[in-house]
């Protein structure tokens, strides 16, 4: 019987498998996805559509003599970049995520397109010197406030009191920032009250916002982004963050909580349950 | 398709299929064997304690998974002011521990009574472990990686959705941490183990003691142990 059982799940597996294989969108082929297709769904959220970056954030990719160089770029898109860096005069140091999902042929595609716009295609030899690590010599001036948005309505965005509008997933789900949260925020994701600063100030942060290029959030944001008028408030907001006081949280009052609650249902157990009922032979016994 | 695709996008299908076509020709084939196996009659004290935390624990839980699953806007939407998600997440830690609490001692029982170890197999230690390995990895994200009522239906809702729908889109998954991805493969065990084992039993809904006329149950015989190794005198009665 056992063995019976066995055999119809194994053909069972082997059906579903076909099934479930078969019904999987083919993965896109870089045959028929130009370079500037894979630029735009995975890079201009950053450097922007035509490549020049935004200053003081995202380095440029046009005229950039470190893009010239085709390893280089690759191995930059595979694993993403964690290191201070000076473009064309510029200091950069916001980390960019690994770009996860392309395929061996669609990778070569897009850095042959981004080796293309950093005018590297004709030229051989680059790495000048002008793409050298560095440390920052003296602090960066202080980013300018943002313009326009409201902090409040930034933080009723950000903790989900007001919905997004095209219902993405709240920031509070994954992240915390600022005065957000008794027990602390979300630690899914980064803590964000740098971020402002990190990437960029305001026209980093909403280029940002606007297109968020990390594994996690693109596939939640893709198809829900967020609105202007939402993306100048919570940039509002988070520039606010460094300045907001947040509670101090020594205690872990998640666990506590829980552990009460345990203690209460415990003894609810003992109290309302009366525990398990006598067989017929120990009332028997009893008397 | 790599590893991550395989893990969350074909896996689920397979665990799947053995649970619904391995469960149904179990049922018509040998109906007997649909059971929870229950060994109530052999040990029943400890059972008490163990049982009724890990089932009520575990129910309440799945059945919070299940809802943020149906209406994830309703989840989103009570965890907008802070005050009730941390409600909301107390709780499920509460009833985590419970099931904790449980199986526990349903593993310290399964291991010490000499009568229930008698009729123990290696199904059920496998059983126990995936259930054990399911509530552990539970409690680490909920205190380790919080709060996972709200951002779970950002990133494992459409998951699951999309697994319902027949395209599955496993990159929901890969960029997230080992033990939530631990998590996620132990329910695909829990699917696959459950035709073969004692968990089968979650399927068997009790309709029929709404119209059968009611029974006792008598046992007219000294409970035995498994081995004869008792050493109290027997009661007067059975002299």
């Amino acid at each position: 019987m056992r063995s019976a059982f066995l055999l119809v799940g194994l053909v069972a597996m082997s059906v579903l498998v076909a099934v479930a294989t078969g019904t999987s969108p083919p993965p896109i082929e870089a045959q028929g996805v130009s370079g500037a297709d894979l630029y735009v769904a995975n890079c201009a959220a950053c450097h922007q559509v035509n490549g020049e970056g935004v200053p003081g954030a995202f380095p440029p990719l046009a005229d950039n003599p470190r893009a010239t160089d085709a390893d280089y770029v690759a191995t930059v898109v595979t694993d993403g970049l964690d290191e201070t860096i000076e473009v064309l005069g510029e200091i950069y140091s916001s980390p960019m995520a690994p770009i996860t999902g392309l395929s061996d042929s669609e990778l070569d595609v897009l850095v042959e397109y981004v080796v293309e716009i950093a005018g590297g295609a004709d030229e051989s030899g680059a790495g000048d010197g002008n793409g050298d690590i560095v440390e920052p010599e003296t602090p960066t001036a202080p980013l300018e406030p943002p313009t326009a948005g409201g902090i409040d309505a930034g933080y009723d965005l950000f903790i989900g009191q007001n919905r997004l509008d095209e219902r993405g997933a709240s920031c509070a789900s994954c992240h915390t920032a600022g005065e957000v949260g008794n027990l602390g925020g979300s630690s899914l994701g980064p803590d964000l009250t740098d971020a402002y600063e990190l990437l960029g100030g305001q026209a980093g942060l909403s280029a940002w916002l606007a297109n968020p290029p990390s594994p996690t959030m693109t596939p939640i944001y893709s198809d829900r982004p967020l609105t202007q008028d939402e993306i100048t408030d919570l940039v509002a907001f988070l520039a606010d963050a460094p300045n907001q006081d947040r509670p101090s949280t020594n205690v872990d009052w998640l666990v506590i909580g829980g552990l009460v609650g345990l203690i209460v249902l415990l003894v609810g157990m003992a109290v309302v349950w009366r525990g398990p009922r006598k067989t017929y032979v120990e009332t028997l016994r009893s008397k | 398709m790599n590893t991550n695709d395989v893990l969350f996008g074909v896996v689920p299908y397979v665990a799947a299929a053995l649970a619904i076509v391995v469960g149904i020709v179990r049922w018509r084939r040998a109906p007997f064997t649909v059971s929870s196996l229950s060994s109530q009659l052999l040990e029943s004290r400890k059972l008490y304690w163990g049982s009724v935390s890990f089932h009520w624990g575990l129910t309440i839980i799945l059945a919070l998974h299940l809802l943020a699953l149906i209406v994830p806007q309703g989840f989103e939407m009570w965890n907008g002011a802070p005050i009730r998600l941390y409600m909301l997440e107390i709780s499920g830690v509460a009833l985590g521990l419970w099931a904790a609490f449980g199986i526990t001692v349903l593993i310290i029982r399964r291991f010490t009574s000499a009568r229930v170890r008698r009729v123990t197999t290696g199904m059920d230690h496998l059983v126990l472990l995936v259930i054990a390995v399911q509530i552990i990895s539970g409690l680490w994200i909920a205190i380790g990686y919080r709060w996972g009522s709200y951002w779970g239906t950002g990133v494992f809702v459409p998951y699951v959705r999309s697994l319902i729908w027949f395209q599955p889109k496993p990159e929901y998954v890969e960029p997230l941490p080992l033990v939530l991805k631990v998590h996620v493969l132990a329910f695909f065990a829990f699917l696959a183990i459950f035709p073969f084992s004692r968990l089968i039993h979650i399927v068997t809904l009790p309709l029929q003691y709404f119209l059968r006329p009611w029974q006792k149950v008598i046992a007219n015989r000294e409970p035995k142990s498994a081995e004869y190794v008792t050493n109290k005198p027997r009661p007067k009665q059975f002299q």
